[in-house]
């Protein structure tokens, strides 16, 4: 306890820091609610989903309860509810409730990648120590199955990765860690490499070998570096001093360019070749920018912006656009202006014809509208905005904005065709959305990552545009019309079929590892 | 700060309910930036609220102060402007409402039905469980519930309420529990009069007392303090088991029934982090009316604890505020009250009739026993022979001179009309002689009221909130059209 010096505040003279010519008046404007929603409580979704359930209500109501079973299964217990039909969902029926439990990993979602045939998403993530929600401190990898949203694997990874990305024939996922390169088979999934090498998220592989580029932070230089893949053997590594505090590499598809980002916004495009060469030197205007090629490696994307959101920055002015740059000249083509807070991923389609930047930051003391001068007509964010833009890079016409995420976004990633974009998140979710219609396509789960003590059912449901999805909902909950239950085994485990008693949900589903006799 | 920039304030003499609030109360943005130059200009009494460049604010002191020449005022789009807004000239804006005078007339009681408790909280303030077990009479209840109804009728009032609160868990009393709403039920009907009953409880309740409070209460006030991790390292049952689930169960039997319940949580240093985690538990696993956050009271068992009343704390409960939100919900904390314009915190000014379990009138819920703390204080009555009770006139007339326009130090703070001083209790802990001199919930205070005014300023359409007056909840002011002259 310490005494005070009682607070004035009374309408006083106070100094003048940057003259003006005529007083000013600030307007508050708050971003327009935009995306998902959240506003389902409990109470609501029970009554909705009573109301949904109409004559069925009675049949469903034994389903649920929770956990229980003991087999030595390789999922927690989940639910298994009677299939009621497969008419369409009112999504509005999804609470919140199931929205923050179907989660995709135990720990934040760190990393995306889009296998180049649209077949494949895999997916990081990891605690690092710091994560809250109920995140446990381990690191995971998992294989998805993109048109299902099932599960494919877990794959065994006790490395944390520095990023994923798919090779050309989406026949390997290739996801450089903290102790080596690891390459994964697809199908099957498992670890076909590990070679002791190269870190860092910028690298590509070509012709049996991977080139990475990397920032050392302990000599503050920027490496290029080569490993063949089947051997491990170093083919070269050099090493350049950085004129100031590196953050960040980013590599083309072809090799030829790199582009490193600094601490304090700048960025350099450089060869990528035994000259490593400056080719431009450009000032994004950000802090700590995150970087993306096009595939073409035309264009440079970069945003970054302060770890917490000012609440006395114009997004129009400040730190939170997306800069597009011509890789050839260096110039800026365009600023893509919306985020309202730190932007962490960008990813391109297949075409470059599309940008998706995902954003939000750690602030916990941001929590007060931006300002804007009264003349302008520029949003600004309310709160700590967490969001998924799509952006049409020919033009800069944000074409979606996913807004009202409770959490960061730290990884997004585009289908080939640009139509579904997925965002990982620091609240453990995966969801994809429909660039088309701007939905909630589905929110990919394993019943692995609910939180300890809970239990759900994990639903398969049609939504309203046919799009079959995946849900979580809570254990006592009754379903919505519409659902269907299923257990969400991996590959390499099964569930027994539910009873076909009349609706009652009487058997827990775990996921039994399918063996066969020796 | 300079002297070259020490402020001036305004007119000399206090000019009138008028306030600057930095935009960085620090004078620097979180990322150590500079100054912004940007000040909220707020005059609680008018309801009004802007935000200001320093310019704006030394032009409206110019103008209080006529040191503008008439002509130029007449040509200043400034002048026209705030004047418009009623902070030049117009006349001075009422005060809220005085305090009682004269004898207690109250027509709500409050019973402190007993000192035991089912749980052993570390943080209670009323260390329940430690000191000696009391537990009310049905004589004390019923002679206490027969004042109040005599009072209403006298007043002609449309109803009494009767509330069972503190120093322990009412309903561990719970024949006089039951007993005392019953009698107030008799007497209700008797007078014509309407009843409100609640009470205070833990939560942990069988079966029959909760279908018991469903149907014969109006209202429940529950702790409870959201992720069961949490709830349970700083609420166990005596037996030193969680009570979570039990709690839970409550809750979820409450909303079953539909029932009307608040949550009342309280932050340990230990725990602020997951705050936010906290009240997302709570929002999807209960429905309650309202959610009360509040740091660990440095009293009772946690005298000696590390402090919550923190910046954390301030952090954490905004975060929590938008997961709230995200729920529709509303996340208050009892001082930040910018809906409500009050010379009063709690009924401690206002001549609250709090019964202990021996029949003595305390004005304080957290005194609740002749034995607690500053007891003499807080208790300013006794019974008397024939139903009556005598009251300490001296003692009642220092406990209504703690409302806020008595507080020196509060006299220069822009959320003195809202949080009134706040917990007086609180104060005492700061300094035992009642001189109020600031508590560590100040800043936290000024820091919620100050979101809560921006939020105004935001939902009125972003430029000035002109509020119709107070009793309206956050973000509730409607705008008046007032046809800014920007820039000016």
């Amino acid at each position: 306890m310490s005494t005070q010096s009682p607070p004035d505040y009374r309408l006083r003279r106070v100094p003048v820091h940057r003259p003006r010519s005529e007083p000013m008046l600030y307007r508050l404007v708050p971003l327009p609610p935009v995306g998902e929603r959240w506003p389902i409580t409990r109470h609501d979704f029970l009554r909705g989903a009573m109301l949904g359930l109409g004559g069925t209500a009675g049949a469903l109501a034994g389903c649920g309860g929770g956990g229980g079973g003991d087999a030595a299964g390789v999922t927690p217990p989940v639910n298994i509810c009677p299939s009621p039909s497969s008419a369409a969902l009112d999504e509005s029926a999804y609470a919140s409730y199931a929205q923050a439990q179907t989660r995709a990993h135990a720990a934040r979602v760190n990393h995306l990648a889009i296998s180049g045939d649209g077949r494949f998403l895999a997916s990081s993530g990891g605690s690092g120590g710091t994560a809250g929600n109920g995140n446990r401190d381990h690191t995971e990898l998992k294989l998805w199955s993109l048109p299902s949203g099932k599960l494919i694997s877990n794959l065994e990874d006790s490395l944390p990765a520095y990023a994923l990305r798919f090779s050309d024939d989406s026949s390997a996922l290739y996801a450089p860690t903290t102790g080596g390169f690891h390459t994964w088979g697809v199908d099957p999934a498992r670890l076909v490499a590990s070679v002791t090498g190269p870190g860092g998220r910028a690298f590509v592989v070509r012709n049996g070998a991977v080139k990475a580029a990397f920032v050392d932070l302990g000599t503050q230089s920027i490496h290029l570096a080569a490993w063949n893949l089947a051997s491990g053997a170093l083919i070269f590594d050099v090493a350049d001093p950085l004129p100031k505090e590196g953050y960040d590499t980013a590599m083309n598809d072809a090799s030829t360019v790199m582009a490193v980002s600094f601490v304090d916004g700048d960025l350099e495009l450089r060869e990528a070749t035994g000259s490593r060469l400056v080719l431009h030197s450009l000032d994004a205007a950000a802090e700590r920018p995150v970087m993306a090629f096009s595939p073409d490696g035309s264009l440079l994307a970069s945003a970054g912006g302060r770890a917490f959101a000012r609440s006395d920055v114009n997004p129009a002015h400040g730190d939170t656009a997306i800069s597009l740059w011509d890789v050839a000249t260096g110039t800026l083509l365009r600023r893509l202006v919306g985020h309202g807070n730190r932007v962490n991923a960008l990813a391109f389609n297949s075409d470059g014809s599309v940008l998706v930047s995902g954003s939000g930051g750690n602030s916990t003391s941001a929590g007060l509208p931006s300002f804007v001068d009264p003349s302008s007509t520029f949003l600004s964010s309310p709160s700590d905005e967490n969001s998924v833009r799509v952006w049409n890079t020919a033009t800069g016409v944000q074409m979606r904005a996913f807004t009202g995420l409770r959490w960061r976004v730290n990884a997004v990633a585009i289908t080939p065709d640009g139509r579904y974009v997925a965002a990982g998140s620091q609240d453990n979710t995966i969801r994809l959305w429909d660039t088309d219609d701007g939905s909630l396509a589905t929110q990919l789960f394993d019943p692995s990552a609910l939180e300890p003590d809970r239990t759900a059912n994990y639903v398969g449901l049609v939504l309203a545009s046919g799009q079959p999805a995946q849900r979580a909902y809570p254990a006592a909950a009754a379903l919505p019309d519409g659902a269907s239950c299923t257990c969400n085994c991996v590959a390499g485990s099964y569930a027994p079929k539910p009873p076909a008693d009349g609706g009652i949900c009487s058997l827990v589903c775990v996921c039994v590892p399918v063996t066969f006799p020796g | 700060m300079s002297a070259m920039q020490q402020p001036h304030v305004a007119g000399g003499a206090p000019p009138g309910e008028i306030y600057v609030i930095p935009w960085s109360e620090e004078g620097a943005a979180a990322d150590g930036a500079p100054d912004t130059d940007r000040y909220i200009v707020y005059a609680p009494l008018r309801h009004t609220a802007f935000i200001a460049d320093a310019g704006l604010v030394n032009r409206l002191v110019d103008l209080r102060e006529g040191s503008i020449g008439q002509e130029a005022d007449r040509e200043d789009p400034a002048s026209t402007w705030l004047r418009q807004l009623g902070l030049l000239d117009d006349a001075p804006a009422p005060l809220p409402p005085a305090g009682p005078q004269g004898s207690p007339l109250p027509t709500s009681v409050t019973l402190f039905l007993t000192t035991g408790c089912s749980m052993r909280c570390t943080y209670c303030y009323a260390s329940a469980g430690d000191t000696k077990l009391e537990r009310m009479p049905i004589e004390v209840a019923q002679r206490g519930i027969d004042f109040v109804v005599r009072n209403a009728t006298l007043l002609g009032a449309p109803g009494f309420a009767l509330a069972f609160h503190g120093g322990g868990e009412p309903t561990l009393n719970w024949k006089v529990l039951t007993g005392a709403r019953e009698h107030a039920r008799r007497r209700a009907d008797e007078h014509g009069l309407q009843l409100t009953a609640s009470t205070a409880t833990n939560g942990v309740l069988n079966e029959v007392q909760i279908s018991w409070i469903t149907t014969h209460l109006q209202s429940a006030s529950v702790s409870f303090d959201g992720l069961p991790a949490v709830h349970d390292k700083h609420r166990p049952l005596a037996n030193g088991k969680p009570s979570s689930e039990r709690v839970l169960h409550t809750l979820a039997r409450f909303d079953a029934a539909r029932f009307r319940y608040g949550i009342r949580v309280t932050a340990t240093a230990d725990q602020i982090a997951r705050l936010p985690e906290s009240i997302d538990f709570i929002c999807r696993e209960s429905a309650p009316v309202n959610i009360q956050v509040e740091p660990a009271y440095p009293m009772g068992r946690w005298r000696e604890a590390p402090s919550a009343q923190t910046e954390q704390f301030v952090s954490a409960f905004r975060v929590a505020r938008e997961v709230a939100r995200g729920y529709g919900r509303t996340l208050s904390y009892s001082a930040a009250r910018v809906g409500l314009l009050t010379r009063h915190f709690c009924g401690v000014s206002q001549d609250s009739f709090s019964l202990s379990p021996k029949g003595q009138v305390s004005a304080c819920y957290e005194v609740f026993s002749e034995q607690s703390e500053f007891a003499d204080r807080f208790f300013y009555g006794e019974p008397t022979e024939g139903g009556q009770y005598r009251f300490d006139i001296e003692r009642l007339q220092a406990l209504r001179r703690l409302s806020v326009e008595h507080q020196p130090f509060c006299q220069g703070c822009f959320a003195k009309w809202h949080c009134a001083g706040d917990c007086h209790r609180n104060a005492l802990s700061v300094d035992a002689s009642g001189a109020f001199q600031g508590s560590d919930r100040c800043h936290i205070t000024r820091a919620l009221t100050r979101d809560q005014v921006v939020e105004r300023i935001a939902g009125a359409g972003g430029l000035v909130w002109r509020g119709d007056g107070a009793g309206t909840g956050p973000g509730e002011g409607r705008p008046r059209d007032v046809e800014p002259t920007a820039p000016l």
